[in-house]
């Protein structure tokens, strides 16, 4: 009799195991995680590409999403319905061939991982796309593209919402058809893309549209292409837009004092100094023994207390008259102990770009796209760097070159900033100008000086041309600075010049 | 206490010799340009393997004369010194996670025990069997085969670090 309960006992033990795998076995298949990355999963290594990750679940919740193997670990939390599809779009800068994974966890307990791998092409490649390409057949493309250019072919369900990830492109070719099949998001990347001088070709397209596409286009519309306008000519790959690399945007930044380096250089000159003194007034043996440990408790109460330091630079470009400005810009992450810093980044500001290797970063987003945090994990001494890039309003201040010199005029409701203007090889100092206020003529000019304002801005005039620098400031960017830490410039290019 | 502090004292200026051009190395990595910086950590890392070595072969060739020092508190406060004098450089190496707390420990220990040992059979033995001159070549030749040891398990140093 006494083995009959054990029996009883151990069936139950038995069923109740049995239950809880087939519970989890059912839980596990109750969703499905599919990864589309975009442009077929081709990158270029650094260069911001998306991930769109669908889920489909027989029973709503809350998971959270984590693209994992890339430069930054992102990550995000996705509430999602019973039988009703999601669909998030991730942003992803990846190197190599390894390939990206996506864990789903919920309640922090792994339920799916899928893997997704990618194709690296080469940094320096021209990579142009085409959509549906049945109904582009009829594209110049081949009279127009260098022979080692890889021919990318999408749908227009396909393409990305978010901009960054157009940064792979040379070129897009693309029909009026596939234009009106895309999604709102979609048609606003889009328009980032050619808001930032990206090189649209649209073919079948009415001439009011194809105005208006051009109108909020940047570098003037002159890198949109419509053969209703005109007849593409052979204009790849000059028409690549050259972005600002981390260098240039690395000397714009404010060279005040380093606290980690000020710090050093008090403190350890100052503790051999104190250790020699200590030698010489020191009455007993322990009093010397504790200069040592207490210097080094001093040393780490004040590195632990000290406030790294986010210093950001960025600069805008733009042809004169041109309604946005394409802006790259960096943050600097100077950190002074072991610490997690959190910063809040607008999505305006597209998915930084993590400069550098070992450096590991976590990417927190709201994936409504409404924000995202970026995660840095700094010790002393650490140095994070990270590469935005965005669209910002173009300037009110126009500049063009007219036959007898050049003419700057605000058309604007403010008054402008005081501004540097570099043409026919020297600097020339603008003043503010009121609202509709012209400034012309400049009599004398004067050699660009040593600033690294200056030097951007004679690099830039070694093509002869006009270029009008003056300050100008990203806010979303700027908020994320320390007092003083913030530098920002804006490009103009004379109209007559481009 | 004269004695001690003379003894710690001599100590302070045998850990200056080593500490000092680590201290300037320091601040030459703190005036690199962002790039180089960038990469403080791993080297900050070997900064952190040649210390250790450093103190070995410090401890090793000061142990005749720390010997002169008659008193064992005189000896302690001579290898405490020795031992303390770099701490602010390992306070720079954990927080710029290069090298974890517990791993720095574990080396101090180790060669805090090392110093001890040698001290210990130094005094047990070779003072009272070996003859003074034969006694100093011994002495020496345990030192190079220390500094050799030390030099050798350079490579090894991470690993057993980060035990």
């Amino acid at each position: 009799m006494s083995g009959q309960p054990a029996c009883r006992l151990a069936r139950w033990l038995l069923s109740a195991a049995l239950a809880t795998l087939c519970c989890r076995a059912a839980a596990a298949d109750n969703y499905t995680l599919s990864l589309q990355p975009a442009w077929g999963g081709h990158i270029k290594p650094g260069v911001p590409s998306e991930l769109t990750v669908s889920l489909l679940a027989t029973s709503g919740g809350r998971a959270r999403l984590t693209v994992l193997g890339s430069r930054a670990e992102v990550s995000g939390d996705a509430v999602f319905e019973a039988g009703i599809p999601l669909q998030t779009h991730i942003p992803l800068v990846h190197d190599t061939v390894q390939p990206v994974a996506v864990v789903m966890a919920i309640d922090g307990q792994t339920v799916r991982r899928e893997t997704q791998a990618l194709q690296v092409l080469a940094a320096a490649s021209t990579v142009v796309a085409v959509v549906n390409p049945d109904a582009a057949s009829d594209w110049p493309a081949q009279a127009i593209l260098p022979e080692d250019a890889t021919v990318l072919y999408a749908a227009s369900d396909e393409l990305p919402a978010t901009g960054q990830a157009y940064d792979l492109l040379s070129a897009l070719f693309m029909t009026e058809s596939a234009l009106r099949t895309m999604t709102g998001t979609q048609r606003q990347a889009l328009e980032d893309y050619a808001a930032r001088c990206g090189l649209l070709y649209l073919d079948r397209i009415t001439t009011s549209e194809a105005q208006a596409l051009r109108a909020a286009a940047g570098c003037g519309g002159r890198n949109l292409i419509a053969p209703s306008l005109e007849r593409a000519g052979a204009i790849l790959p000059e028409a690549v837009i050259q972005r600002t690399t981390e260098a240039t945007l690395s000397q714009l930044l404010t060279r005040g004092h380093d606290p980690v380096l000020r710090s050093l250089c008090v403190f350890l000159p100052g503790y051999v100094i104190v250790l020699v003194l200590g030698a010489r007034s020191a009455r007993t043996a322990s009093a010397l023994l504790a200069l040592p440990p207490a210097a080094t408790a001093l040393a780490i109460v004040a590195w632990l207390l000290a406030s790294p330091r986010v210093q950001v630079a960025s600069l805008a470009e733009m042809v004169s008259g041109d309604p946005a400005a394409r802006f790259a810009g960096l943050l600097q992450v100077t950190g002074t102990a072991p610490r997690e810093i959190v910063l809040e980044m607008p999505v305006q500001l597209g998915s930084p770009s993590a400069q550098g290797s070992g450096q590991k970063t976590q990417i927190e987003i709201d994936l409504a796209q409404q924000r995202q945090a970026l995660h840095v994990d700094t010790t002393l001494m650490s140095r994070h760097t990270f590469l935005v890039a965005g669209i910002a309003q173009g300037s009110a201040l126009t500049l063009e070159r007219t036959a007898t010199g050049v003419n700057i005029t605000n058309r604007g409701d403010f008054p402008s900033a005081s501004a540097l203007l570099a043409w026919r090889g020297q600097c020339y100092d603008v003043p503010g100008l009121a609202p509709s206020e012209q400034w012309s003529n400049p009599l004398e000019g004067r050699s660009c000086g040593r600033t690294p304002a200056d030097e951007l801005l004679r690099r830039k005039a070694t093509d002869g041309g006009s270029w009008l620098l003056l300050p100008y400031d990203i806010p979303d960017l700027q908020l994320l600075a320390g007092e003083n830490d913030g530098v920002g410039w804006l490009l103009i290019k004379g109209a007559a010049d481009a | 206490m004269h004695e001690r502090l003379a003894a710690a004292r001599t100590g302070l200026a045998m850990a200056l010799v080593y500490t000092l051009p680590l201290l300037l190395w320091l601040l030459g990595q703190a005036f690199q340009s962002s790039v180089d910086r960038f990469d403080l950590g791993p080297s900050l890392g070997g900064m952190m393997i040649t210390a250790p070595l450093l103190q070995s072969c410090s401890l090793a060739l000061c142990l005749p004369w720390l010997m002169r020092f008659p008193a064992p508190g005189e000896r302690c406060c001579a290898v405490a010194m020795l031992l303390l004098v770099p701490a602010p450089l390992y306070a720079v190496a954990c927080l710029a996670g290069a090298a974890s707390p517990h791993s720095l420990a574990i080396a101090l220990l180790v060669l805090a025990a090392l110093a001890l040992v040698l001290l210990g059979v130094y005094a047990a033995c070779l003072r009272r069997t070996v003859p003074g001159q034969a006694r100093s070549l011994l002495l020496l030749c345990t030192q190079l085969i220390m500094v050799g040891l030390c030099w050798q398990g350079r490579d090894i140093w991470p690993q057993v670090l980060s035990l």
